[in-house]
């Protein structure tokens, strides 16, 4: 059933007892064309864009636990393209392309934003690494400027910036057409989609190996038995080096957590997404009123969805210096995921040393904003066999060559 | 038809407070909650979603409706506000007020807002969320943010010990009693004023003939007494983290501050932190009037306030019958208890009939008619058509009991079903985390109280000590009824429709939780997500259990297997401020040199830089702007002499047999020829080959070495050092003694240089002979002991010395003086950068930005290839096999000299489509008067010459010729002078 | 916050540590070993869910390196 404000309409007269399931629960096949493992905003797109572009119906996501729970559900959302490196920038820029007709495309709203992102800037080193990104931007043809205090404060009415002293803001950037989308609804838009295309999305089925025969890839191994298929896909996060180890594989990752927290539901009082990279803090409002506010990582690789409380005592002394009005607002919830932080902090989208064997990781704090692109991106390489162009950046064959691509932005490395 | 007030001659004074506007009155030691109740406010709050009315439905942090604002605190419980003269609380979300809210018109609409009604819809046209978000944002959301904050006074201190105690209710004092006298070292937090736990536990309890009341405060009274107890009140414990740390937030610890944030460590912990009641789920069972029984006695007890004239018990448990039977003999009107269960107890009727209180069993509460509780219906569970009206003016529910579980599952605990108690219980794990009491479904105070002796023993024998057991022979409970609880139960339906709330807060119905699971939705993360369902500001906390069950019943599961949400810090809402203790400059500690304070006195512009520190920019004189100061300093260095401030450089000392070896692996050049009282400019790479610093290495002696880092790199320059002494080559005889913050470190550098130093005194022969460039001597400089070196990164004649950082001040001073003739000046790191690009000397973060290798950067001379190994050596083999363009260093020159080329500006590539370099720094030269620039660009010693396109920051293309990255002194002829 | 066990300082907060991450053997011959496995060795890692072998540096403390064992899927160091 299509979703409209008609179907709305005419459910309420029957009391919604009628909406049909979002998605199937169907059983595992013995077979499929290809699979991809992990049901998260990545994997879901994967399929999805399998089935659309590429016509592979006879595709299964499977999920260890419940689709969506991994990484996209635990998001702080932020949806933006001002990167360093100009392949970078043209990739997350082809995906804001992507995001600003996703609820369409998908038949489900997936609160897409474009509120625009600023990035404050508190010292002269960071003012002349604003300088490069806005180049890179420009030439990509994203629209970047360099605003003053003033304007900042014209946005942002509520910040402090005479507050703020131990760092004052000296000027800020901003990208307009960043925005924040509502995390699950991704999740939950691409699984109804691709599963209206044919695709098995199979929850509570956790895969424990990687099944290969010499170079190839055979299939999988789930805890509800064997499944065949001459593709299979990580789209794991946190667990790519655990399963790619199950085929003889290491992958250039760490596993480290990344905790986010929320506020008390507020009303409107930011508009934008607000970035302070010198105080490695950023936060945007939720459409239901909460901050949603985020930091750097925990500072040693772990699984464990838990980081130090001493990391939130910075972020929120970051946060109140530029907003003194939140020391009476209350901190509501804090969580935690684990990401896969690549050794240059760019993510790979690549083939592996195996036949068949695909994997997308490595996005550690940022992979939401890429999740339609990196869909396609993977999409096309399982179905092709070739990278898309705006991707071949992200092939593992850089690590060969030492070609990295270091990206400051984002949680960092210890190298 | 409302609340009002107990005859009681124990009140406290009376307070004035105003809500809404309004004016009331209460008294000293009450909550707003219970104050409002005593004046006879039923409406208090509009909900969340649909801006339903609603009253005070709890009498703590179980509270789902009662939020207010008060002064700058957007969100506060009223349950939770202490009354105080003055006082001024508006309730959150309705406009104008509780009483009359404009926005009562979702509720018209809700059957065109189910759960999950925004996924639906809102999609178009074109970028159609945007147009609509704008509505939702506004109607969403709770409070405002104050525009003029008031000062929160908190305070952060910490607290270790053997074991924290999370409770002082029986169990919880009862294992603090144990552990103490134990021997332990024992921290016990609670939330309330004083021990005791849930004021209706202690009332009718008597302990070896003692009542409860008497027995607490003479345990109390122990645990004071003994050194090692640290007992916090009025505190709430909000998280447990890994290995035995937790939080807790401490409301008014002492006069002048707020709240005091607690950070806890300890090597066990013991949970004893209750359960709370849950609600009932019939049709509009959220009307004000609908109150949690535990609440309604509490009210009654506590504050001597009376709900209602006519109290209806609504419960499907027997230990409720005790509750009402209380709150009969407190002199609140109950009359009946109406329950599902066909069979109950004969000692729990006979308690409450005794009392004049009817039961009415087998039968549940259907609806409740009116926009607020005056009278129920009521009907047979099995009959429906049997409906009646039921007279009363509060319907106070009592659907069982929730263990609270939260601090047991944050840091890894487990749950799991107990059918008995439809609730999940705690697991125990092979963590030193123990429940016991109610929290851990021993529900009564008796055996709450025997469950915390047993749990505090077995903690302390974890903690290697032996408990006596507590010496209590007798606890008798005047009305102890086991909980014989009928599963979480909804009320059957007369007909479809109608909103039956699981979460108040969240405004979710229970038809929402079974829409989420029709959809698929149906895992309880997804239901909870979809619905919302506890989300809001309680995180679900009289909701939870509640919509477990429903979920379960929609899926034909049981709860055990549909299982819980994670359950996450913190337990309760914390004032962010608490949370931040650093303000203003403690934001982020900055290091300054003993010079900092001159710098500021010259009004130098201060800049913030890597490693912490902070450096002077430039000095402006008055009213010049940063060109025109930088463009002084730099004509001053070259023409005279400038003094600048280089302590922040990081500088350590290695000494030992092994240190030419361990230098000559960890550098790309070679030591071995480097003769004591030399110096050399050397290179350290990441194994991956790239630049990871740069600095000048002095040989003070054949087995003793100085090495110089960049500032930003300082710290991890000693931990990449340590790292290969310690781990990768223990063998190497040497010893590493980080020496940044002791020298200090002072330039002085221009053609004058020589004689501004002989001016103003040393033992050093200065001459070039005796003192040639790149030479380290020792001596005394102005009178002060000092190491002298001849390094220069401005392309001048020029001497680092290094004092005693004490001295520094005293050295700066007498240069200055012995200067003044020579019109010596102070040089900022602007004017430093602009006289390197003149140089082309690479800076590390700049040139070094990453990604380039040192040949990359046209220094193969610094790369002694012939050494077997150095870090990085690898790579550069690899790298020089690698076919494709690698970025070079270059010189670019503007066409129109007076044009300064952007920093970051991209170098197009030939089909002007993509970048192939960038400008990595750019300046007007004083010393040329004209703009010059470095950059990196692919191939770019083959494009020496040749025109190249520019892209600039602000969108503009221009053009600039390649050029080798040296501009000014290309034989360096003024710094080996 | 963890609690770390430093070898020379006994338990310490997690803040006056540096965590480089899973003990990572650096080859005694750069020289000798060919492309692939000179990537294996700067870039790929075993990224263990389990009994994990890293290496802590005492940065605010006695400025020593150690090894330690700690379980990435409880945080629980093992001494």
């Amino acid at each position: 059933m299509r979703y409209s404000i008609w179907s709305l309409a005419r459910n309420a007269l029957t009391r919604h007892a009628h909406w049909p399931r979002a998605w199937r629960d169907p059983p595992l096949q013995k077979s499929y064309d290809a699979i991809v493992i992990g049901a998260g905003g990545h994997g879901l797109a994967t399929a999805y864009y399998l089935a659309k572009r590429h016509g592979l119906t006879r595709v299964a996501v499977l999920e260890k636990s419940w689709l969506g729970g991994g990484n996209t559900a635990r998001n702080t959302v932020t949806i933006r393209a001002n990167y360093l490196r100009e392949p970078s920038v043209r990739f997350y820029a082809e995906s804001i392309k992507l995001w600003e007709d996703l609820s369409q495309e998908l038949n489900y709203n997936v609160m897409f934003s474009q509120r625009g992102q600023i990035d404050l800037v508190q010292s002269w080193a960071k003012l002349r690494d604003l300088k490069r990104r806005q180049a890179t931007l420009r030439l990509v043809g994203v629209p970047f400027d360099i605003i003053t205090p003033a304007q900042v404060q014209a946005r942002i009415p509520a910040l402090d910036l005479a507050n703020s002293t131990r760092f004052p803001v000296l000027a800020a950037s901003w990208h307009p057409t960043a925005g924040i989308a509502r995390h699950d609804a991704v999740a939950w838009g691409y699984a109804r989609a691709a599963d209206a295309l044919g695709v098995d999305i199979i929850q509570n089925c956790e895969v424990t190996a990687i099944r290969r025969s010499g170079g190839r890839i055979v299939g999988v191994e789930t805890i509800r038995g064997s499944v065949d298929a001459p593709k299979v896909a990580l789209a794991v996060a946190a667990h790519a080096g655990v399963l790619a180890a199950s085929a003889g594989l290491r992958l250039p990752i760490e596993t480290v957590p990344l905790q986010a927290f929320v506020s008390e539901p507020l009303k409107p009082m930011l508009d934008v997404v607000l970035n302070i990279p010198q105080l490695q803090t950023y936060l945007s409002q939720s459409d239901k009123g909460e901050l949603v506010i985020g930091g750097g990582a925990d500072g040693y690789p772990s699984y464990v969805a838990r980081g130090s409380f001493a990391l939130v005592e910075d972020i929120v002394a970051a946060m109140i210096s530029l907003f003194p009005a939140l020391a009476r607002v209350g901190f509501l919830r804090q969580w935690a995921g684990n990401i896969d932080v690549s050794h240059d902090i760019t993510p790979i989208i690549s083939r592996l040393p195996i036949d068949g064997f695909f994997v997308s990781a490595g996005w550690g704090s940022g992979g939401f904003k890429a999740i339609p692109i990196g869909g396609v991106a993977l999409a096309h390489l399982m179905a092709t066999g070739k990278p898309l162009p705006a991707a071949e950046h992200l092939g593992f064959a850089r690590f060969e060559t030492g070609r990295l691509l270091f990206e400051t932005a984002g949680a960092s490395n210890r190298s | 038809m409302s609340g009002y007030r107990l005859p009681n001659p124990a009140r406290g004074a009376p307070l004035r407070f105003s809500f809404d506007g309004r004016p009331f009155v209460g008294h000293q030691g009450e909550t707003l909650a219970a104050a409002l109740l005593a004046n006879g406010e039923r409406v208090v709050a509009r909900s969340f979603k649909y801006h339903r009315p609603r009253g005070i439905y709890g009498i703590g942090l179980e509270e789902p409706n009662a939020i207010v604002t008060i002064d700058d605190q957007p969100h506060a419980l009223a349950t939770r506000v202490g009354l105080r003269d003055g006082l001024t609380a508006r309730a959150v979300n309705a406009w104008p007020s509780a009483r009359f809210d404009l926005r009562a018109i979702h509720d018209v609409f809700g059957r065109l807002l189910p759960a999950g009604f925004h996924y639906k819809t809102f999609m178009g046209p074109g970028r159609g969320w945007n147009l609509y978000e704008g509505f939702i944002r506004r109607a969403a959301g709770l409070g405002r943010i104050a525009a003029a904050p008031m000062q929160w006074r908190t305070q952060a201190q910490h607290a270790h010990g053997d074991v924290l105690v999370v409770g002082a209710g029986p169990a919880g004092i009862a294992a603090a009693l144990t552990l103490a006298r134990a021997g332990c070292r024992v921290v016990i937090a609670d939330d309330g004023a004083y021990p005791g736990g849930a004021e209706a536990d202690g009332a009718g309890v008597l302990i070896d003939g003692r009542d409860a009341d008497s027995w607490f405060a003479a345990a109390t009274a122990e645990l004071d007494a003994m050194p090692f107890v640290r007992r916090l009140a009025d505190a709430l414990v909000t998280g447990l983290y890994d290995h035995g740390f937790a939080t807790a937030i401490e409301r008014q610890p002492k006069a002048g501050l707020d709240q005091r944030l607690w950070k806890l460590r300890t090597r066990a912990v013991v949970l004893a932190t209750g359960a709370i009641e849950r609600p009932m789920i019939f049709v509009n069972n959220d009307r004000p009037g609908v109150m949690s029984l535990a609440a309604v006695r509490g009210y009654a007890e506590r504050y001597g306030v009376a709900c209602g004239r006519n109290v209806v018990v609504f419960a499907n448990n027997s230990a409720a019958y005790a509750d009402a039977a209380a709150l009969k003999r407190l002199g609140v009107g109950v009359s009946a208890i109406v329950d599902p269960r066909r069979v109950i107890a004969s000692d729990a009727i006979a308690c409450v009939s005794a009392l004049g209180i009817a039961v009415i069993a087998a039968h549940a509460v259907i609806e409740i008619a009116g926009r607020s509780v005056e009278g129920v219906s009521i009907a047979p569970v099995e009959n429906l058509d049997a409906m009646r009206a039921l007279d009363c003016d509060v319907l106070a529910v009592s659907g069982g009991w929730t263990p609270l579980v939260h601090l047991h599952s944050h840091a890894g605990g487990r749950v799991a079903h107990d059918p008995a108690l439809s609730a999940f219980l705690p697991v125990a794990d092979s963590r030193a985390v123990w429940s016991a009491g109610a929290c851990a479904g021993r529900l009564g105070f008796a055996d709450a109280l025997a469950d915390g002796a047993r749990v505090g023993a077995i903690a302390a024998r974890a903690l290697g000590r032996h408990a006596e057991p507590l010496d209590i022979d007798d606890v008798i409970v005047r009305d102890a009824f086991a909980l014989d609880l009928e599963s979480s139960f909804e009320s059957p339906r007369r007909e479809p429709g109608g909103k039956a709330f699981v979460d108040l807060a969240a405004d979710v119905t229970a038809e929402d939780l079974r829409l989420a699971a029709r959809e698929g939705y149906d895992s309880v993360e997804l239901m909870k997500r979809y619905t919302t369902a506890g989300m809001a500001l309680d995180q679900g906390r009289h909701a939870n259990a509640n919509a477990i069950a429903v979920l379960a019943g929609a899926r034909g599961d049981t709860p055990g297997a549909v299982g819980t949400t994670t359950y996450r810090p913190p337990f309760a809402p914390i004032a962010f401020g608490t949370i931040a203790d650093r303000t203003g400059q403690r934001l982020v500690p900055f290091r300054t040199t003993t010079l900092t304070r001159w710098h500021q006195e010259a009004r130098a512009v201060m800049y913030d830089v890597g490693g912490g520190w902070r450096r002077p920019g430039y000095y402006p004189r008055v009213g010049q702007s940063l060109d025109e100061a930088v463009a002084h300093e730099c004509r001053i260095c070259r023409a005279k002499a400038v003094i600048y401030d280089s302590s922040p450089l990081g500088k350590i000392e290695i000494k030992g047999r092994d240190v030419v070896t361990f230098l000559e692996r960890l550098y790309t050049n070679r030591w071995t020829d480097l003769a004591p009282g030399m110096g050399r400019y050397g290179m350290m790479l990441f194994e991956d080959g790239r630049v990871f610093d740069d600095g000048v290495v002095f040989r003070l002696a054949p087995d003793h070495f100085l090495i110089h880092t960049t500032t930003g790199n300082a710290e991890a320059a000693l931990q990449r050092l340590e790292y290969h002494r310690q781990i990768v080559w223990p063998e190497l005889d040497l010893r590493l003694l980080p020496v940044t913050t002791q020298w200090a470190d002072i330039v002085l550098c221009g053609p004058q240089a020589r004689d501004i130093l002989a001016a103003v005194g040393t033992d050093l022969d200065l001459s070039r002979e005796a003192f040639p460039f790149m030479a380290l001597r020792s001596g005394k400089v102005a009178g002060i002991s000092a190491r002298v070196m001849r390094v220069s990164f401005t392309g001048e004649l020029s001497f680092e010395i290094h004092v005693a950082a004490r001295q520094a001040e005293q050295l700066w001073l007498a240069l200055l003086e012995a200067g003044r003739a020579h019109g010596i000046a102070p040089l900022g790191s602007e004017a430093n950068h602009v006289l390197r690009i003149e140089k082309g000397f690479i800076s590390v973060g700049h040139e070094a930005d990453g990604v380039a290798d040192p040949f990359d950067l046209g220094m193969k001379w610094i790369v002694a290839m012939d050494k077997s190994d150095f870090i990085g050596k690898r790579s550069l083999l690899r790298n020089q096999r690698d076919p494709a363009p690698r970025p070079q260093l270059v010189g670019l020159l503007a066409p129109d000299p007076s044009i300064v080329l952007p920093e970051g500006a991209q170098i197009l590539d030939a089909a002007g489509a993509r970048g192939r370099g960038y400008v990595t720094a750019s300046c007007m030269s004083p010393t040329l008067q004209r703009s010059i620039a470095l950059a990196l660009l692919e191939d770019g010693r083959k494009l020496l010459d040749s025109e190249v396109r520019l892209f600039t920051p602000s969108g503009e293309t221009m053009n600039a010729r390649v050029t080798r990255p040296i501009f000014f002194d290309p034989k360096s002829e003024r710094m080996r002078g | 916050m963890l609690l770390v066990t430093c070898p020379f300082c006994g338990p310490r907060n997690e803040n006056e540590f540096v965590c480089k991450g899973e003990t990572v053997t650096r080859p005694a011959q750069p020289a000798a070993l060919d492309d692939a496995a000179w990537t294996a060795f700067l870039y790929l890692r075993d990224n263990t869910k389990g009994r994990h072998e890293e290496h802590w540096w005492h940065k605010h403390g006695c400025r020593q390196w150690f090894r330690a064992m700690r379980n990435t899927a409880d945080n629980r160091f093992t001494p």
